[in-house]
């Protein structure tokens, strides 16, 4: 069994912030697209076991709801994957915004669509700001994405195993639509290590 | 002079302390503030020259922060620093009063540019 890595409250503030900056310029350019100004949250960052993944979602998503599952394999110091979790509501309001049907229906193949394409921008975007910061590298391949009737049937998405998960939920809020996203981190220890590193290497240059 | 930081991140007030740092003497002040409501109350206690605010922050963001310290003093000087690049932040951080825009992270020569178009340096 592999030895839990702790990060220190200094080390997660830092995290937190890259992470802060990395979102902020991902979400101007989906704002700018829509030309809708987006309410930023401050991200909450938890590094979890990945057995007590599906606990803590139960804590934090509306577990009768809809849920899209968008999954995107990272490649490189980052290895792992981006998981992104938009309840039924928001993916339609997202939708809406980037196509105006005359009718107002969204199958779900139109919300496959737009949710790739939004994604894979948000994902793109925020993974080139943290791999500046933190010195990394990361690639990505394109995202694909599944539909679950409930969080309850969260089950195994994941190309790899993790030991332990970075999540970050964070809330994007629009300014007409209320949009709802919570973006995971999936990396293994070694990613991990290696963004503690780069996080030490930060702080010891302040 | 006294420069009040307004941000939740630990670790983005020490960026700011250190680019500030490098412009400033040892007789002036730096105060520190980790949310909208608390930076209000420092201004109204301390009158800071400049203040350097964050908008992304619990109990009260940056944006509500700015537009009631300039409504308690229109002369106030505040210079965002945050990670919300959106156009329309900027645009609003603007209409509430805020007189610059600086995208995080600060550096030394974020800092110098800053400081030179408000003429403190």
């Amino acid at each position: 069994m592999s030895k839990e890595i702790i990060f220190t409250e200094d080390e997660l503030d830092c995290l937190s912030e890259i992470i802060n900056i990395s979102y902020g310029v991902s979400t101007a350019v989906i704002s700018d697209m829509l030309n809708s100004f987006a309410t930023l949250k401050v991200p909450e960052i938890k590094i979890i076991s990945s057995n007590l993944l599906k606990p803590h979602l139960f804590n934090i998503v509306d577990t009768n709801e809809e849920q899209f599952v968008v999954t995107q394999h990272l490649i490189g110091d980052i290895s792992g994957e981006n998981l992104f979790l938009i309840n039924k509501t928001s993916a339609i309001n997202i939708s809406r915004e980037f196509e105006k049907n005359t009718d107002d229906t969204y199958t779900d193949d139109i919300i496959f669509d737009i949710l790739l394409e939004v994604i894979n921008i948000l994902s793109s975007m925020a993974l080139r700001e943290l791999s500046k910061s933190l010195n990394l590298a990361v690639s990505v391949e394109p995202p694909s994405i599944e539909k679950i009737n409930s969080i309850t049937n969260f089950g195994s998405y994941f190309i790899e195993e993790y030991q332990q998960i970075i999540v970050i939920s964070s809330n994007l809020e629009f300014k007409d639509q209320k949009i709802e996203a919570i973006f995971m981190l999936l990396t293994k220890d070694e990613s991990i290590k290696l963004i503690q590193n780069s996080i030490k290497n930060i702080l010891d240059e302040l | 002079m006294t420069y009040l930081i307004t941000d939740d991140s630990k670790i983005a007030r020490v960026f700011i302390k250190n680019a500030l740092n490098h412009f400033i003497s040892n007789d002036d002040i730096i105060l520190e503030t980790t949310n909208g409501e608390e930076a209000i109350l420092a201004y109204k206690e301390h009158n800071p020259d400049l203040c350097f605010m964050d908008l992304t922050m619990p109990v009260m963001d940056g944006f509500e922060a700015t537009l009631k310290i300039c409504k308690f003093d229109k002369n106030a000087k505040i210079i965002i620093i945050s990670a919300d690049v959106q156009k329309l932040a900027i645009e609003k951080a603007k209409e509430n009063g805020a007189i610059g825009f600086i995208n995080k992270s600060i550096d030394r020569d974020k800092m110098k540019e800053i400081l030179t178009k408000l003429g403190h340096i």
